[in-house]
């Protein structure tokens, strides 16, 4: 456990020196202010967004760009080097403790990148807008950092195989994101709209539950705006689900089996690296 | 998507509970039902026409029924506490004044006996400077033709559920009357008209209630300068025509199905320059012909519009419609409904020619009404990117959508709209307000500490054995 | 103590290491010599944990645990051919973050900072520093540890003459505290200079496991001895052929290869036979002939 802390300080600090998190963090909370300014700007001086608002507009950035941010940084920093791995691992502590440390190190610094731009944004809501709608904003906050730890388990599943593979790793990493984030709904749809209506739709409710982005602009939309969110759909997922409270649950799992799965095979590449 | 109409259907019968057809308001009171009568009845009782009767400061308890045509005046903010057991103040000749009272009607009497603070049964009647609250009804006129209230406040029951109290200004079966610069807060409707024309509302603030204004079978009303916020719905007119309505507010109707403006069977109303943001639904439209809206801005909805295909010859012109989720949600095949020359904040076509209109028309239809057709849980992907791709490409290769809603001019910047009243920030609700939470400064803090603490390299700072544990 | 046996290691259709079966004693300084590409820094990497046999097996210390075991880990100490680290962090965050990993206390970074000649740069990033210097932090890393195996990689490929004295200093130490040292190299001058063993290694395979003292007489063995004469006469040739039949002329110059012990017997004879020696030089058997001719079963 102490060797796992250390391994996760250690790229943590290395995150924190890179420029690449630097980046992150600061194009991260620039658009959040954008996002919560863009009302402001776009209705010419109509008042800034209030949180409950911010949050919905910021669901979609945070599908996004969090999921490539935590590919591609986990993809570049994962993927073993052979020079740094091999010193690293010949150290005496087991693969799958350093590989963990290093995980959850680069999920803290993402995280922490990121509430730093969402802490900014939330300020200058709160400064012109007031507190309203806190709670929504929280949610997103939360679906953002649960989308981080799926993400860089993905990206450590990808990267940990033989060293020297970091460009096919990065290629990999980016063909996730594309079909998490589109080419999945793509596919539902286009499934869905060649099945019958009650077949399609438990296609459509599944595929929503099953891919973390999806699950996640659910649980989000649903938390932050009640059933509303998508209007008779909402109803029809609750009663696939059996209610709300066990659709939270569904998507919760979904979330762990994404964290689940991927550091298995992690863990289960790297034990079987060649370093 | 059928769930969703019923329940919106449900709201509507429910907001149609007061209309003609259905039982109308029963009998004024006239003398009280065994509540206590107030010590200033004595000096109404001792009036003669015309006279100004003054008030000073202090608490007079008991009911109070103004059968002659005074002023009664209050210096001080004298208080009436009404017994309780019906309303508190009621007017019952023509050409009455009340000015500068503070009225609690202790939360008691009977909806079905329309207890009010104020309850008004004649023509002319004036109220001013009043604070009302605890009534089921606040001030309620009833066949009070040129009634004026104005500079009021009414706070009502809070906590209680709509069908259990009553609205703040409620205008039964009275032509001309004017309501000014009026605050209502935590009623069932704020301002509720029912069959009563050539009204004019101007300057009031309605918020934390169900709809903020509601007209029923009320033709040519004027209402303008208003805000109307969280609720149900900003305004609800229902079975009205030749409402004229400019530079209102209708703002933050989030709750399920709310709208900003929301029209059943109405006809010819003119919606001018006003700010509908932060619902919900910004416009809901069902069963309503020749209405036109102009200039408005349309901001930060889950859908700018929903439109029924029972409406016809709407027309949108001038409009901006900024940040919404989705433009429109057409319930039905087609709609004859008007756009033109709006400006629509996702319109990405460029004007080439710098006439100030995109190049080609706004596709407000979505391919997503297609999916619709026969996959409810569609919806659940409307947001992703997927469908904005099928968006983009739909309207490279417009195959899909063979009845497409289009604006044919529609604008590429923002107009300018100086009579558009803007959203500040004192417009929260009070209960949102409480409690200003420092948790963003927390959580910026927060990311910055581990930012930095991790920079600080802790590998340096502490010595701790840690190869001896593996 | 590091036990290979029947070691065998294939990346894809290549076979890198076939059947190694060779112990490297405790307490002993043990070289691995091979030529490039003939299995050397796979079979260090064996006994580091960091390549897993294909087949057969690898056990490090008196226990004999698996190399691939993190607790074996515990027994050694690895420097990789090539040593990279995060160009974000000091010298001494570096040697930190090992030092702490092997729950080692503080003084020890300033020790072995001190001794791979780095105490003045440790507060620089590694990304300022020079190859030789990044590798003279690998050696600093490695030593960290009081590890009972020391396993190094061409360790004197990429250091810098600094680099290199503090190596044969390293080695020479642990040597004396009786610890196991196995490295690998390409380069005879470490070999001889450092070594008690020599474990040859061709092709993947063991080719011959010999004694610093074997080794050089094994060379010198393949050496040549050439002599430059005043007078290039053809009755030198006959009576040097004699007693070295492979005896040639190469325009003045007289060549002799053979054992160095028949070199004396053949410079008499040219002396006998009224040759006058102006100069004279002796080469070594070169690596990759010695090599060849081991693998050719020719020794």
């Amino acid at each position: 456990m102490a060797a796992l802390w250390l391994c996760a300080r250690h790229e943590l600090l290395l995150a924190v020196r890179s420029r690449w998190l630097q980046w992150f963090a600061a194009v991260f909370a620039g658009l959040a202010l954008l996002v919560a300014s863009s009302g402001y700007i776009l209705s010419g001086g109509h008042g800034l967004q209030d949180f409950a608002r911010t949050a919905v507009s910021l669901v979609q950035l945070v599908l996004l760009i969090v999921p490539l941010a935590a590919l591609v940084f986990g993809a570049l920093t994962l993927s073993p080097d052979r020079g740094a791995a091999e010193i690293l691992y010949a150290q005496p502590v087991p693969r799958e403790v350093i590989l963990a440390g290093r995980v959850f190190g680069l999920f803290l610094a993402l995280g922490a990148a990121q509430l730093l731009g969402f802490g900014v944004a939330g300020l200058a809501v709160q400064w012109s807008a007031g507190p309203y709608g806190a709670s929504q904003f929280l949610v997103v906050v939360a679906l953002s950092l649960a989308l981080t730890a799926v993400f860089v388990t993905v990206a450590a599943a990808l990267a940990s195989g033989e060293p020297g593979r970091r460009a096919r790793t990065l290629g990999l990493a980016l063909v996730v994101w594309f079909v998490a984030v589109i080419l999945f709904d793509l596919a539902a749809l286009g499934v869905a709209s060649l099945l019958k209506s009650g077949a399609a739709s438990r296609l459509l409710i599944t595929a929503a539950l099953v891919n973390p982005v999806d699950a996640g602009r659910t649980a989000a939309y649903l938390a932050i705006e009640g059933t509303a969110a998508f209007g008779g759909a909402s109803l029809a997922l609750l009663r696939f689900t059996g209610g709300g409270a066990s659709a939270g649950a569904m998507i919760a799992a979904s979330f762990l089996v994404w964290v689940a799965v991927p550091a298995w095979i992690a863990a289960r590449r790297l034990g079987r690296a060649d370093l | 998507m059928r769930g969703l109409a019923l329940l919106a259907a449900g709201l509507l019968q429910a907001a149609a509970s007061g209309a003609p057809g259905l039982p109308p308001p029963g009998p004024p009171e006239v003398e009280s039902r065994g509540g206590q009568v107030s010590p200033l009845q004595a000096l109404i009782d001792r009036a003669s026409p015309g006279d100004r009767i003054v008030v000073s400061e202090g608490t007079y308890e008991g009911d109070l029924v103004i059968d002659r045509p005074i002023a009664l005046v209050g210096t001080g903010r004298p208080l009436l506490l009404g017994s309780g057991a019906g309303s508190v103040v009621r007017v019952r000749a023509a050409d009455v004044s009340i000015e500068g009272f503070d009225i609690d009607g202790r939360g008691g009497g009977d909806l079905g006996q329309d207890t009010s603070g104020i309850h008004i049964d004649a023509p002319r009647a004036r109220v001013t400077d009043c604070h009302i609250r605890q009534t089921l009804f606040g001030i309620y006129l009833r066949e009070a033709d040129g009634a004026v209230v104005e500079r009021s406040r009414i706070n009502g029951l809070p906590g209680r559920p709509p069908g259990e109290i009553g609205s703040g200004i409620h205008v039964w079966n009275t032509k001309g009357f004017r309501l000014e610069d009026n605050l209502i807060i935590e009623v069932r409707d704020g301002l509720y008209i029912q069959s009563s024309p050539g009204g004019v509302v101007r300057g009031n603030t309605a918020r934390d209630l169900r709809y903020g204004i509601h007209y029923m079978y009320s033709d040519d009303n004027l209402f303008e300068d208003n805000t109307f916020a969280n609720g149900d719905a900003g305004a609800a007119i229902m079975y009205s025509r030749r409402i004229t309505f400019r530079r209102n507010r209708f703002l933050h109707n989030r709750g399920f199905a709310s709208a900003g403006l929301l029209f059943k069977e109405c006809d010819d109303v003119v919606a001018d320059d006003n700010l509908i943001a932060d619902n919900a639904r910004g416009i809901f439209i069902e069963g309503s012909y020749r209405n036109r809206f102009r200039r408005n801005i349309v901001a930060m909805s889950d859908m700018a519009l929903v439109i029924y295909d029972s409406s016809g010859d709407n027309v949108f012109e001038g409009n901006a419609f900024v940040g919404n989720l989705t433009p429109l949600w057409l319930v039905g095949r087609r709609t004859d409904t008007r756009f033109t020359g709006n400006y629509w904040s996702d319109q990405d076509e460029p004007d080439l020619d710098g006439d100030g209109y995109a190049d080609r028309p706004y596709r407000l239809s979505n391919v997503f009404d297609h999916l619709r057709g026969n996959m409810t849980a569609a919806d659940l992907f409307a947001q992703g990117l997927a469908a904005r791709a099928l968006g983009a490409a739909e309207r490279a290769f417009p195959v899909l959508d063979a009845v497409p809603v289009l604006d044919e001019r529609p604008l590429v910047r923002m107009p300018a709209l100086p009579e558009v009243p803007p959203l500040t920030p004192a417009d929260r609700p009070a209960a949102a307000r409480a409690g200003a939470a420092a948790w963003p400064a927390a959580m910026a803090l927060g990311g910055a500490f581990v930012l930095l603490a991790g920079g600080r390299s802790p590998l340096t700072r502490r010595r701790r054995d840690v190869g001896r544990r593996v | 103590m590091i036990q290979y046996r029947e070691f065998t290691k294939v990346f894809g259709i290549h076979r890198a290491v076939d059947a190694l079966t060779v112990e490297v004693p405790a307490g002993a300084v043990v070289a691995l010599l091979g030529p490039n590409g003939s299995g050397k820094t796979t079979t260090i990497k064996a006994a580091a944990g960091l390549v897993r046999p294909t087949s057969g097996e690898v056990r490090l210390g008196a226990e004999g645990r698996p190399a691939g075991d993190a607790v074996a880990r515990r027994l050694c100490s690895f420097l990789p051919q090539r040593v990279s680290f995060p160009d974000a962090l000091t010298g001494r965050e570096v040697v930190n973050f090992y030092r702490r990993l092997r729950g080692l206390p503080g003084e020890a970074t300033d020790r072995v900072m001190r001794f791979a000649s780095l105490n003045g740069a440790g507060n620089r990033a590694v990304g300022t520093y020079s190859g030789g210097m990044t590798q003279r932090l690998g050696l600093a890393v490695a030593m960290l540890p009081d590890a009972e195996i020391l396993l190094l990689d061409e360790p004197t490929a990429a250091l810098d003459p600094d680099g290199l004295s503090t190596f044969d200093a390293l080695i020479r130490s642990r040597r004396q505290a009786g610890q196991t040292v196995f490295f690998s190299s390409h380069q005879l001058g470490d070999v001889e200079r450092l070594a008690d063993l020599i474990v040859i290694l061709v092709e993947g395979r063991l080719a011959a496991t010999l004694t610093a003292g074997e080794l050089a007489a094994r060379l010198a063995d393949r050496g040549v001895m050439r002599l430059r004469l005043a007078h290039a006469e053809a009755s030198v040739l006959a009576r040097v052929q004699a007693i070295a039949p492979q005896a040639v002329w190469a325009g003045d110059d007289l060549l002799v290869p053979g054992p160095a012990a028949a070199r004396l017997g053949a410079l008499d004879a040219v002396r006998a036979a009224g040759g006058v020696v102006e100069g004279l030089s002796a080469e070594e058997g070169r690596l990759d002939e010695f090599y060849r001719s081991i693998v050719g079963g020719a020794t």
